[in-house]
């Protein structure tokens, strides 16, 4: 997908949530809907007003031969460590914090860090003693999990 | 007054009572280094161990460690563009891009220099607060208030740089994420799914973190490089040198940081944005964004000196501004002193022990980090790739601090999204910041402003001069050409050059 085709998706994007605030907004009281109503026809005006302004901008730029460049290999790599953190969290959401932290750590630095495996193994303890020593001597908590082990 | 000051120097200077000021300043600097923490965990961190404490020690340990927050939580913002606290957001925009561009040193050495003048000029404030605060507070209603707020995003314009209506639309995409809870002045939850983790709004600290620092985390592991591109180099000396080239820029910024903090529950996550966004505007031939120490010196200096400004209102009137000042309240309630009139009369040297305590720790403090720097700043240049997980494993684990429930962490993850893609898009993120910090608090005074007084409130004398500072600072391209010629106004060459 080209930049462009990106930045307009996202505007359009905006303009329906926005959209939905103002319309979701019509139902509150009438001190708490003033806020969110003007705001959010503010934004949906500007919005427009600043898509128009791209799109005009970005055809005096084809017209010129300054060509879209299509990033799409940087987008991939992108998503691919957001589905690491999705992965740990989801992780962390099933089994707890330590462990979803420890096998986070034990993979990522083994197959994306190409860590060796003692190192691997290593690090991971070592930051789950000091968050262990976090909670015993400063009393932060961390996420459970439905099944928490540790 | 003058005698009772030396009188409290002589109670702080006690090898006890310097011992736990140095002890609070270590713990300071570990909270303002680790992301998510910030002044609230501090507190409770340290309360509890201040029962049965004598008053003095108890403050020493207490304000020693408020102290040093803002100076410690450059380290993160400058190394990692990852704020250390909501105090150090402004200082990531130059920052972290001088840690890009290898001077990394050189935006430690100044942001520290200047958190120590900051720190002394806000104790410096509330020494001379001490005997006219009351009518200075008593002046500011919610019309004025309402009018700081209004000066706040007004700030949304001069952040978004050469995209001002998608700065602006970004301002409101902020401000209606801040309208997320409850309503203020009318029993009405909006946008909040009927899930109770969003009746209180979604918290600052995990919006920043997935704002800023979860983008640029992402874009650092994807370009597989480190954070310092050109190495570890820059100098702290450099870097100090810098801030005392540009003194009139710190020392505004610090009375502008002391005057804000001084306004309960307005200045502390927005103090660094206004002495930001007043500094563009008002410094000849500046790159801000581009890696302009001068855009770490305005912030910084700021950040520190707001402590002094806020403990006007907490020491004189009871009134928190923060959540930390609030805690701090009920610390020194424990430690038997009521805050209040008698701060000024039986408890003047009480009072006074803060200032010196103030001044004491913010040099400590920051000559503790500038010797620190040398070693911290190394973490710039180790691949982003093996730093990766640990930031993310730091972040998550921080913005669950904010509330301890699971909403903190979809809330990182879907605001940090959002940062991400508008960040891959040229969209600025600043602007909605400000509008999410300010949102509540300008719709409150607002709603209080028309409700008490009608349409009346405009025609009130602060609030004009208010409104005249804001539009200076919206049209301000026409007059800064001719203000700027003024010395006091200009913030010096540029010192390191590009």
């Amino acid at each position: 997908m080209t930049r462009n085709r990106q930045y307009i998706l996202f505007s359009i994007l905006l303009l329906v949530i926005f959209s939905w605030a103002v319309w979701d907004s019509i139902d509150f009281q009438p001190i708490a809907r003033h806020y969110p109503l003007y705001l959010g026809s503010a934004a949906i005006i500007l919005i427009i007003i600043d898509l128009v302004l791209y799109i005009r901008t970005e055809k005096e730029n084809s017209e010129n031969n300054n060509s879209d460049i299509s990033d799409s290999i940087e987008w991939k790599s992108s998503l691919k460590y957001i589905a690491w953190i999705v992965g740990y969290l989801i992780t962390m959401y099933v089994f707890g914090f330590i462990i979803s932290t420890t096998l986070f750590l034990l993979f990522f630095l083994k197959l994306e860090a190409k860590m060796n495996w003692l190192k691997s193994i290593l690090v991971p303890i070592g930051i789950i003693i000091i968050v262990m020593m976090f909670n015993e001597f400063v009393g932060v908590n961390w996420p459970s999990g439905m099944f928490d082990i540790l | 007054m003058f005698e009772a000051a030396i009188e409290a120097l002589s109670m702080v200077f006690t090898p006890s009572r310097l011992l736990f000021i140095v002890l609070g300043i270590f713990i300071g600097i570990v909270i303002g280094i680790l992301p998510g923490l910030g002044g609230p965990v501090g507190m409770a961190l340290v309360l509890p161990f201040t029962f049965g404490m004598d008053p003095a020690t108890g403050i020493g340990l207490l304000i020693g460690m408020i102290s040093v927050i803002h100076t410690a939580d450059t380290f993160p913002s400058v190394l990692l563009g990852v704020p250390g606290t909501s105090g150090s957001q402004a200082t990531i925009l130059d920052g972290y891009e001088l840690t890009k561009q290898g001077k990394a040193g050189n935006a430690l050495g100044a942001a520290f220099f200047s958190s120590l003048v900051g720190g002394i000029i806000g104790a410096i404030v509330l020494f001379m607060a001490i005997p006219i605060g009351r009518p200075i507070i008593t002046a500011f209603g919610s019309p004025e208030l309402f009018m700081l707020s209004l000066l706040g995003i007004s700030m949304v314009g001069v952040l978004a740089g050469n995209a001002p209506v998608r700065g602006i639309v970004a301002g409101l995409i902020g401000m209606m994420l801040g309208t997320i809870g409850g309503a203020p002045g009318a029993p009405q939850y909006r946008f909040t799914f009927d899930t109770v983790y969003l009746y209180d709004g979604i918290p600052l600290a995990v919006f920043a973190l997935g704002l800023f620092a979860l983008p640029e985390i992402i874009e650092l592991v994807t370009k597989k490089t480190s954070i310092s591109r050109e190495g570890v180099s820059g100098s702290r000396l450099t870097g100090i040198k810098a801030a005392i080239k540009n003194k009139w820029l710190m020392f505004r910024s610090a009375v502008m940081g002391a005057a804000i903090g001084f306004i309960p529950g307005l200045g502390g996550s927005v103090v660094d944005w206004i002495s930001y966004g007043v500094a563009k505007q008002t410094t000849k031939n500046n790159y801000f964004g581009e890696g302009d120490i001068r855009g770490v010196i305005a912030p910084e200096s700021a950040n520190n000196a707001k402590e002094g400004g806020s403990l006007i209102p907490t020491l004189l009137f009871s009134i928190p501004g923060s959540g930390t000042t609030a805690m701090l309240l009920g610390g020194l309630v424990l430690l038997g002193i009521q805050p209040g009139p008698s701060m000024l009369e039986d408890d003047l040297p009480i009072t006074l022990s803060i200032v010196w305590t103030l001044v004491i720790a913010n040099i400590i403090g920051a000559i503790l980090c500038i010797v620190l720097a040398k070693y911290i700043s190394k973490l710039s240049a180790v691949p982003a790739v093996k730093l990766f997980p640990f930031l993310v494993v730091i972040m998550v684990f921080g913005s669950y601090q904010s509330t301890g429930h699971w909403g903190d962490i979809l809330a990182f993850l879907v605001i940090g999204l959002l940062g991400w893609v508008m960040k891959e898009l040229d969209w600025p993120r600043a602007p909605i910041i400000v509008g999410f910090v300010l949102s509540n608090a300008s719709e409150r005074y607002l709603h209080l402003s028309m409700s008490g007084y009608g349409i009346s409130w405009v025609t009130n004398p602060i609030v004009i001069i208010l409104g005249i500072f804001i539009l200076f600072i919206l049209f301000s391209g026409f007059f800064v050409k001719k203000i700027k010629s003024s010395k006091l106004f200009s913030g010096g060459d540029e010192y390191d050059s590009k």
